[in-house]
């Protein structure tokens, strides 16, 4: 409408100008007849033209229709000819959730790499159109538009983020008639597992609801009743909270308290505020529902002021990224930040190599490091720096969730044969049933419930030696409180 | 620059009705634009807690809460509008904006479903607060806070705008005024010092001069007759 209105403001001005050459450049009356004329011809050869357009546009209307037609299903195919799959993804790669999406990319790409120097899927390369929107759900918007009309992707895939993710699946509702599907999210929000935004989804991941049930569940079962939450003042903190709190409510019990930070919020930054609001409450376990950087900057300025009890954090907070941040001021300051410290997660352990899916993992992060990173112009959009550069995690949980996530696409691609059409993306995921991605869990999507999410399974890990290991059910009887 | 004394009482006379027209005005605008924009922050807030609690059933009632605080983090960018948060039908706050956490005031006093609450928030300040009920309040409520100091400030940009052109007005009215009394009291002066001149046998410390005499003798108004009639009694001197 801005075009139409500044382009027809454009062709006035153009006309004045055209009038007013006479004015400017004669004064004889014959000099200002004529550009009057001349203008006045031009005005009406202007007129018939735009006539003969719409004659044209209506006479025509019938073919167009049928031309945009075919347009339309190609584009739903993503054209025979072409040789490639894009997937689209928008993710935070350069702001504060950026390592979570550098590793989901990573992880991804360590499977689709040697899969596209083998061929691809029935000759078709499988790539990922990726964009910065830095955690913000504005950019995300944004950046599905384009993927959807611009880059005419297959899938939306691996999103990273509910804030994000809860204004994307409106756009995908109101383009549903082009079938675009958003596949396997970073994020465990109930948003896209509930009407009306279900069908618009498939998940491989546990939700946050399962993660929240199961820490409860075992927090509960070694009497630690008094559970607080410190958590994102966002929807994905509100969804964690909403898990929490209905995982307490099958036990009788309620949260004990709450505290929460603003998106964005960096470790350096002080979170001594949250910290006495958990002072005052004395929980026996505190349930974070945020980022690695705000996790790991409330879980130091919690063991600083000597609030000890055991600390949980859902998946979506990146381990691996919050035990390098504790590490690194375990160093500086000589004190503990990673014991009583457990994660929730939705993909086995990395270190587990008797998981056949583990040891395929570990092979192609080991053989494809460096040729995984995202482009730099993606992380740094503003330039690249030493202190902002990214050195990525060798093995991690969330690059193991972007390959499985991968691999799992692959699977249902494969499936839908030499013609995949976005169309037919839906019924294929749908027809998968049970299936074996070689993650030693049983996986199913379809059925009789029309399962949308693979996984159910949620993993416990906790800080040993310095690094993440399985925290197995017997074990939490060490943290229960006497 | 002197004006005559004849018309310095109706100068100061004018520049005292000009003051207490632009006080008057200031007051009746200050009260007005006073309470409109309190008004319309109140209703604003009120569309928008009524906006909420109509468009978001679903949401509720399906316990998205997750969706649900999407919808109220996109209202807390409105400037002035400070805090929103939801109740649901047993009175436990299901989404919020606070940060680090509920305030104390607010945790203590919410579910009485008033209409309006004014709050003073430890560390935050003053907010006015309006509520509106989700399914008649059968769903529960969502609150709006204002900040009444976002509001005063408005309130006061608004009113420093209207006096700032007010003073202007005084001055360039004041200005005005004393250069027209000046110019209705010039030729008084003159008429003045031509009759003490023509009248009196002592010297005069500044004689007229014979251009402006004149040109005085010339005006076809008052001061013109009276100083031909002058001329005239002192016998054409």
């Amino acid at each position: 409408m801005k075009i139409r209105k500044a382009r027809v403001r454009a062709a006035q001005v153009k006309r004045r100008s055209r009038l007013g050459a006479g004015w400017r450049f004669g004064t004889a009356f014959c000099e200002k007849k004529y550009v009057e004329e001349a203008a006045q011809t031009w005005l009406r050869l202007r007129r018939m033209f735009t006539l003969a357009l719409l004659l044209a546009a209506v006479v025509l209307n019938a073919p167009t229709s049928a031309k945009d037609k075919t347009a339309a299903t190609d584009a739903d195919r993503q054209d025979a000819s072409q040789n490639e799959i894009r997937l689209g993804m928008s993710a935070d790669f350069s702001a504060s959730a950026r390592a979570l999406s550098i590793e989901l990319y990573r992880g991804a790409m360590a499977y689709l790499l040697p899969l596209n120097n083998a061929g691809g899927v029935d000759g078709r390369r499988v790539v990922i159109k990726a964009y910065d929107d830095q955690y913000e759900p504005d950019l995300a918007i944004y950046n599905t538009l384009k993927l959807m009309d611009e880059d005419n992707v297959f899938a939306l895939f691996s999103y990273v983020g509910t804030p994000t993710m809860n204004r994307t699946l409106p756009l995908l509702q109101m383009r549903h008639d082009k079938h675009f599907l958003l596949l396997f999210p970073f994020t465990g929000a109930d948003t896209n597992r509930i009407p009306p935004y279900d069908q618009l989804s498939f998940n491989l991941r546990a939700s946050y609801g399962q993660e929240m049930k199961g820490l409860v569940d075992h927090f509960v079962a070694i009497n630690r009743t008094r559970i607080a939450t410190f958590y994102q003042a966002d929807a994905y903190g509100r969804a964690g909270w909403s898990g929490l709190r209905q995982a307490l409510d099958e036990h009788g019990l309620d949260i004990a308290g709450e505290a929460t930070y603003r998106r964005g919020s960096p470790f350096d930054q002080s979170y001594d505020r949250q910290v006495a609001i958990m002072q005052r409450v004395q929980p026996d376990a505190v349930v974070c529902v945020g980022t690695y950087p705000a996790c790991a900057g409330f879980v130091r300025d919690m063991r600083d002021r000597d609030v000890d009890c055991p600390v949980a954090a859902i998946s979506f907070v990146g381990g691996g990224a919050m035990l390098k941040l504790l590490s690194a001021a375990e160093q500086d300051s000589n004190k503990d930040y990673t014991s009583r410290l457990v994660t929730s997660q939705v993909v086995p352990s990395y270190d587990d190599d008797s998981i056949p899916a583990v040891r395929e993992y570990h092979e192609a992060m080991d053989r494809y490091r460096d040729a995984i990173m995202p482009p730099d112009s993606l992380l740094y959009p503003h330039g690249k720096t030493a202190e902002r550069q990214y050195v990525p995690l060798s093995y991690g949980l969330i690059s193991l969730e972007g390959y499985l996530n991968a691999k799992l696409f692959t699977a249902i691609l494969r499936r839908m044969g030499a013609d995949p059409r976005r169309a037919d993306l839906a019924a294929a995921v749908l027809g998968m049933g049970n299936f074996d991605l070689g993650m030693g869990q049983p996986l199913s999507f379809g059925g009789d419930t029309d399962r949308r999410q693979a996984s159910d399974q949620v993993y416990y890990s906790v800080v040993k030696d310095g690094r993440f290991v399985p925290f197995r059910d017997a074990e939490w009887e060490a943290w229960a409180k006497r | 620059m002197r004006i005559a004394r004849f018309y310095q009482k109706t100068l100061f006379g004018v520049f005292a009705i000009i003051g207490l027209i632009v006080t008057l005005t200031s007051a009746l605008y200050v009260n007005t634009v006073d309470r409109q924009l309190t008004g319309d922050f109140l209703n604003n807030s009120r569309a928008i807690a009524r906006s909420i609690a109509d468009s978001n059933v679903d949401l509720i009632v399906h316990r998205n809460y997750s969706a649900l605080q999407s919808v109220i983090d996109q209202f807390v960018e409105i400037s002035g509008i400070s805090y929103v948060f939801v109740v649901d039908k047993k009175g436990a706050i299901i989404a919020h904006t606070f940060v680090p956490g509920v305030p104390d005031e607010i945790v203590g006093d919410y579910k009485d479903a008033k209409d309006v609450y004014d709050r003073t928030l430890t560390g935050l300040g003053n907010f006015s607060e309006v509520t509106a009920g989700i399914l008649a309040g059968e769903a529960g409520f969502v609150h709006v806070g204002m900040d009444k100091g976002y509001i005063a400030l408005q309130v006061q940009t608004a009113i420093g705008k209207e006096v700032y052109l007010l003073s202007i007005i005084l001055i360039v009215s004041v200005l005005a005024s004393y250069g027209l009394m000046y110019l209705v009291s010039r030729p008084l002066d003159h008429l003045r010092s031509y009759t003490w001149n023509s009248l009196s046998s002592e010297q005069h410390a500044s004689p007229p001069d014979p251009s402006q005499v004149k040109r005085l003798l010339e005006r076809t108004d008052e001061v013109g007759e009276l100083g031909r009639i002058i001329r005239w009694a002192t016998g054409g001197k």
